[in-house]
């Protein structure tokens, strides 16, 4: 199976600090959280839910070919406690995330870090306390 | 002038002497970095595992918590919840009539409801009850210390990288209070995966004030297509079980654990050893006790099986569980006569007729007929005793343990068929055709075959019985060619014979059409067809082959198990080794002490696994 990573820039993190707040599965040990990429697409759906809250984006791969990405995120209610609800933002949005990669090689699959819409430069992820843990 | 009161001597509650009752919040001073963010692949520290544990967590990918809809909301069991940071309520539930404490109720934020914990020494379920995720609790009050120990737990972990903890856990906890503070000591006895007990602790504080938030868990298939997909790594080739000893600066021998390495005398061992400085790719080997546990099991002498025993259980709605008569047997009860799916093995007969008495006898309408008549109104009308009539058998395959008694059921003054009065033109015996051809095939006495059979992909009995819709799914190529799942429509209960089983592998046998595959596919088939109540658990009932009353987690997990080893033995295959040599590699090794206990079970599990794999690659 080919490789279908979207053109993801991989930059090097320092890991992030996080409080202790409800994660359902380990983190640590779904994604590869000394990595950062960076994806570059479009909503297609939003889910905001527990027990993790998902961003899926559309983002070209190498080829330019659409490739559908699930990001995961904090709960709903964790994430609503830090000002991401419903409306924060939208399908269709054209965004820019930050994430840490699947730890599984052919995996569309990133945790949340940082999500920039870049119409109008919302951030989430940006600010102290806005973790995904 | 104030008046002193002389107070009369307060009665402590006999069963409680403190009060724990409240809310209270986790306090993360104990194993911080088992929560954030979260265990780290090969991180074994502290637990005394065995090296069956350790090839199941060194081959288990964390992924399988997105892709499969069972694991996105698996709650955490008594295994590891007091390290799962939810904050927590204690209530008293106390008998409204003798106002004696009766049980604690435990409600953490990420559990599917309320974990009692019964106080008022109540015996435990049978063996063949339904388990969850919480279990089933019983607790004593030694001094200020109360005593939690808990049964009837589905399969878990101990760790949430992988680390299980068997269906055969049980779990002694020991809470008491300092105020504010509560100490939860939690010991896992796991025989299957653990050399020793493992023992943790974890502190609460009050929060008076806390509201428990609710957890409305909705699992989801995030990408299309992928809930069939269990992501795992084949033996050997997990890239990461080296990383936490490179993280955490401690030698690799260490971090794999095992109870030698959790006793203050092996800091002096492990100062000898130097740290990874970085990570390779770790060639785990396996040898301790646990690696043997099929060839144990195998070297047991035969034993003539016993059919004293004979429990009897109520499944849901009309449907009721009748064990310990070789395969299971269902029965739905009502006002129709009895049903019976499978009938077990010829010499438990007797017993499965006077079950089936029992249940009958014992069976009052819940509420007067909604019609009126002359006879409505009268008790002895309403409380007759009932003479069971059992219509007919329905068999899940042609196995002996499961038609084995179809002669003498039907012999018996309580088979009253429905219909004709010519008993060769009613419905006596259902099976699929393969079924009779099989049993044909093998000239097995006639009075063993169905007297009826179906052909197609699913059968829907002509009418409804006992108040509810009977359904057949034919399960092709599955344990044989003949396999039925028999779904009760409205007790929502679905009868599954040999695809699956509590605590055996699938007994496959390729000679009669069984294959791998067709098990994986069945057992797909059943946990679509079935939906749980919340988080993972209840809904759905399903009574296995042979075993417990389970649940579409239970199917999952099952499930999930066959897939892994098929992926194994798919893999040897493809590097040409023979079935000696697969036999020889052990590819059920880390599974063999929750399903391989029984003399024979896994030479034959693994024979029929690699033929299976071997036909379809040469079709």
């Amino acid at each position: 199976m080919s490789m279908r990573r979207a053109s993801a820039a991989f930059v090097a993190a320092a890991l992030l600090a996080a409080a202790p707040v409800a994660a359902h599965h380990s983190f640590g040990g779904t994604y590869n959280v000394d990595r950062q990429i960076t994806l570059k697409g479009t909503i297609v759906q939003l889910t905001l839910r527990s027990p993790h809250s998902f961003v899926y984006i559309e983002a070209p791969d190498e080829k330019g070919t659409p490739q559908r990405w699930t990001i995961e995120g904090a709960s709903a209610q964790q994430f609503a406690q830090q000002g991401f609800d419903k409306d924060a933002f939208k399908v269709g949005d054209p965004v820019e995330i930050v994430g840490n990669p699947s730890r599984s090689p052919n995996s569309t699959r990133a945790r949340l870090i940082k999500i920039t819409r870049t119409t109008d430069g919302k951030t989430w992820g940006s600010r102290a306390g806005e973790v995904v843990n | 002038m104030l008046a002193v009161v002389a107070s009369r001597p307060v009665s402590v509650q006999e069963n409680s002497p403190i009060d724990l009752t409240g809310t209270w919040r986790w306090l993360p001073y104990e194993d911080e970095r088992d929560r954030t963010p979260g265990a780290y692949p090969g991180d074994y520290r502290g637990l005394p595992l065995n090296d069956a544990a350790r090839m199941r967590a060194d081959t288990y990918d964390e992924e399988v918590n997105a892709t499969s809809q069972l694991l996105q909301c698996r709650p955490r069991g008594p295994q590891y919840q007091a390290k799962g940071l939810d904050p927590m309520r204690i209530d008293q539930v106390v008998d409204p009539a003798s106002r004696q404490l009766v049980a604690l109720r435990i409600v953490f934020e990420k559990t599917p409801g309320e974990r009692m914990v019964w106080l008022d020494g109540r015996p435990r379920p049978s063996q063949y009850a339904l388990r969850s995720w919480d279990g089933f609790s019983t607790g004593r009050f030694i001094g200020d210390t109360l005593e939690i120990t808990t049964t009837h737990l589905k399969e878990s972990y101990v760790r949430r990288n992988g680390v299980p903890a068997s269906f055969r856990a049980t779990v002694i906890e020991h809470v008491s209070l300092q105020e504010p503070f509560l100490e939860w000591t939690f010991t896992v006895i796991d025989p299957d995966y653990l050399t020793e007990p493992l023992v943790r602790s974890a502190t609460y504080v009050r929060a008076p004030t806390l509201q428990l938030p609710l957890y409305p868990c909705q699992p989801e298939e995030y990408q299309p297509g992928e809930r069939y997909r269990v992501p795992h790594y084949l033996p050997g080739e997990n890239p990461y079980l080296t990383e936490s000893a490179v993280k955490y600066r401690m030698p690799q021998e260490g971090a794999r654990g095992g109870a030698e390495t959790t006793y203050p005398e092996w800091r002096a061992t492990g100062a000898k050893l130097a740290p990874p400085k970085e990570q390779y790719q770790y060639k785990p080997e396996y040898t301790d006790e646990s690696t043997r546990v099929a060839e144990r099991a195998d070297a047991e002498p035969a034993r003539t099986p016993s059919y004293d025993r004979i429990d009897t259980l109520h499944v849901a709605g009309n449907v009721y569980l009748i064990a310990g008569a070789g395969a299971n047997i269902a029965v739905s009860a009502g006002g129709d006569g009895v049903l019976m799916v499978d009938s077990g093995v010829a010499a438990a007969s007797e017993r499965v007729l006077a079950a089936i008495r029992q249940i009958v006898q014992t069976l009052r309408p819940p509420e007067p007929p909604e019609a009126t008549s002359p006879y409505s109104n009268t008790w002895l009308v309403t409380h007759a005793p009932v003479e069971p009539a059992i219509r007919f058998i329905i068999n899940t395959s042609g196995n002996a343990d499961h038609v084995g008694g179809n002669p003498n059921i039907r012999k018996s003054p309580m088979f009253r068929l429905l219909g004709y009065r010519d008993p060769s033109l009613s419905l006596q015996v259902l099976a699929h055709e393969a079924v009779r051809a099989r049993l044909a095939e093998s000239r097995a006495t006639e009075a063993l075959a169905p007297t009826d059979t179906y052909a197609s992909d699913r059968y829907t009995l002509y009418r409804f019985f006992n108040g509810q819709a009977v359904q057949l799914f034919h399960a092709p190529r599955a344990v044989t060619d003949g396999d039925t799942m028999v779904w009760f429509r409205r007790a929502d209960v679905i009868v599954a014979g040999d695809v699956y089983n509590s605590d055996i592998y699938p007994p496959i046998d390729v000679d009669r059409g069984g294959s791998i595959d067709g098990v994986i596919d069945a057992l797909n088939r059943l946990f679509d067809l079935s939906v749980t109540e919340f988080m993972a658990q209840g809904g759905t009932m399903i009574v296995p082959g042979h075993g417990w009353i389970g649940d579409a987690a239970d199917v999952g997990l099952y499930r999930d198990m066959l897939i892994v080893i098929r992926d194994r033995v798919q893999k040897m295959i493809e590097q040409g080794m023979t079935l000696a040599q697969v036999k020889a590699a052990k590819p059920t090794m880390d599974y063999d002490p929750m399903y391989g206990r029984q003399r024979g079970v896994t030479a034959r599990f693994v024979e029929a696994v690699y033929r299976s794999l071997v036909e379809k690659k040469k079709s």
